[in-house]
């Protein structure tokens, strides 16, 4: 909940970082004032707080309907990671209208992980890796390397299983209107190729079925599948040259020719697809 | 090479030195309070970061980063803290601003008690027409400059009032644009080691306490005598710029509001 995705990328982006709970969490802004139960709330990960752009579906939407908008996506988060803070889940009971991003099951803790930080980071709890902290990508990779595919596949199961449950402990408690919204590269069902990666793509793990479990208890799902995502040149917002925001000391294993290159946040465009989708599917609610 | 150059500028009496003392007062932090105004008889103008930090006795260290606090006393003040900020960034260091507001009027009263108890310097100790067309003049002139270079870097907009009202959140704020995490000591203005002073005494009278004074009564008399006065409207229109809008509207609102209003009212 701290500034490091300002730390990294002021350069390109001023996120504009605001605070609530004296200072102990900090929100995508521009700053806001809510007051009430009359605004919308977003709740997700770094595709929700809108990670290299300017204008997060979350601003845009909130515009469109004239009303307060909050921004609660955090990097890498899951939904326990709302579910253990009390300002947040107080500010997702009292909203008016609630969307749920897609969030990855890999930030869920559930078998051999706990997930710790926003939720990005897995923690082994067991086996000749315990204790040991890794990126979720790298977890899971360890995890089939040195535990075996039948461990890997037995730790999917349980985090697939523990996240249809957060979700219900989360929207079970608001009374507001709810929406889930698929936001993706990849359509429904195309993001569990485990090929390539140990966690597939974006939101990571998580099934067709799993959305029709949390859909039973929303108001609706919104599809923004936007398969057609292209490499985002990070650009610094004052100079106009390019910025390698993944610089080699803090990246090293990251490619050379992607240090100035966005592959994997939702990029503006895509932002601007799910602002039409959630405009469109949210107007009815919202008038 | 640091982390970053941020520039605090705002209205003489307007919470500077009380803001500057709270950013300071983290360990990564080092500040350098009125560099332009404390040696205008020298005629002190060097805005070269790496000439100025030498000047200042600063390493060039990585891993912290300057805050310089100025205010718009003197036109050349606000010039001067723009093109050190443009040095910093023709380096590649990350440059920012916080522009500090405040009830200007509230601001005028505090000059008025500030020349009379604190300063050597005997000028507008008197509350008088002429005395308040004069600070008028000096804070539109100042906040001219200001908008004109504000958005090239990037900028935090924050009232005293609304510092005041909440410190906590209001510091996390600013200290995110360099970016550091608040420390718990910042609340208290407590100076880092070797931490320097400089500024408004009055804000080290205080000590550690972050109050604000409610001045609301004499403002109102103060508009009421001030009837007629020719930059009363850009006044009023600053007023609630800083206590309606500087807290509620996003910051680029705020900025491009106090830019039509000070284009408007050029004068």
């Amino acid at each position: 909940m701290g500034i490091g995705y300002q730390a990294l990328d002021r350069k390109v982006v001023d996120y504009d970082m605001w605070f609530l709970d004296g200072g102990r969490i900090g929100l995508r802004g521009p700053r806001v004032r809510f007051e009430g139960t009359d605004y919308l709330c977003f709740i997700g990960a770094a595709q929700t707080f809108g990670r290299f752009v300017a204008r997060p579906f979350a601003m845009q939407v909130g515009r469109v309907f004239g009303r307060t908008s909050l921004n609660l996506g955090f990097s890498g988060a899951g939904p326990e990671f709302f579910l253990g803070n009390a300002t947040l889940m107080d500010i997702i009971r009292n909203a008016a209208v609630l969307v749920v991003q897609s969030m990855s099951a890999r930030s869920v803790s559930a078998g051999i992980f706990r997930v710790a930080g926003n939720n990005g980071v897995a923690v082994f709890l067991e086996g000749p890796r315990r204790g040991q902290s890794l990126l979720a990508q790298q977890a899971y990779a360890a995890l089939r390397r040195d535990y075996g595919e039948q461990r890997y596949r037995e730790q999917i199961a349980a985090v697939q299983a523990q996240w249809v449950a957060l979700h219900r402990e989360l929207l079970g408690q608001t009374k507001a209107r709810t929406y889930f919204l698929w936001l993706s590269e990849k359509k429904m069902g195309e993001n569990l190729d485990l090929s390539r990666s140990p966690v597939g793509a974006f939101p990571h793990f998580v099934t067709r079925e799993m959305v029709g479990e949390v859909a039973r208890l929303c108001d609706g799902v919104f599809d923004a599948t936007f398969e057609a995502m292209r490499p985002q040149p990070l650009v610094n917002d004052r100079t106009g040259e390019l910025e390698a925001v993944f610089a080699a000391d803090k990246f090293p294993d990251r490619p050379n020719a992607l240090r100035a290159l966005n592959t994997y946040y939702a990029t503006q465009e895509m932002h601007d697809f799910a602002t039409g989708v959630l405009a469109r599917g949210l107007a009815r609610a919202i008038a | 090479m640091r982390d970053a150059v941020i520039g605090l500028i705002g209205l003489p009496r307007s919470g500077t030195t009380l803001i500057h003392r709270a950013m300071a007062a983290h360990a990564r932090v080092d500040g350098v309070i009125e560099p332009y105004q404390t040696r205008r008889a020298s005629g002190y103008g060097i805005t070269a970061l790496a000439d100025f930090l030498a000047d200042h006795n600063i390493a060039a260290d990585p891993g912290r980063a300057l805050v310089v606090k100025e205010t718009t006393t003197r036109a050349v003040n606000a010039q001067h803290l723009f093109e050190l900020l443009g040095s910093a960034q023709s380096l590649g260091i990350y440059a920012g601003l916080v522009i500090i507001l405040r009830c200007p009027f509230a601001a005028y009263l505090s000059q008025i008690e500030a020349a009379r108890e604190l300063w050597t310097e005997k000028k507008l100790t008197e509350q008088s027409a002429a005395a308040f067309d004069a600070f008028a003049q000096v804070a539109r002139n100042g906040l001219r400059e200001v908008v004109t270079r504000a958005r090239r870097q990037h900028y935090r907009i924050i009232s005293y009032e609304q510092f005041c009202a909440a410190p906590d959140t209001e510091l996390a704020r600013l200290m995110a644009l360099i970016p550091y995490p608040m420390q718990p000591q910042q609340l208290a203005l407590a100076p880092a080691e070797g931490g320097r002073r400089g500024g408004d005494p009055k804000s080290y009278q205080k000590g550690s306490e972050i109050i604000r004074m409610d001045r609301a009564g004499q403002v109102a008399e103060l508009a009421h005598e001030l009837r007629g006065q020719p930059l009363l409207p850009f006044f009023h229109e600053l007023h609630h710029l800083c206590l309606e809008e500087a807290c509620r509207l996003p910051d680029a609102a705020v900025l491009d509001h106090l830019t039509e209003m000070v284009l408007r009212r050029g004068g």
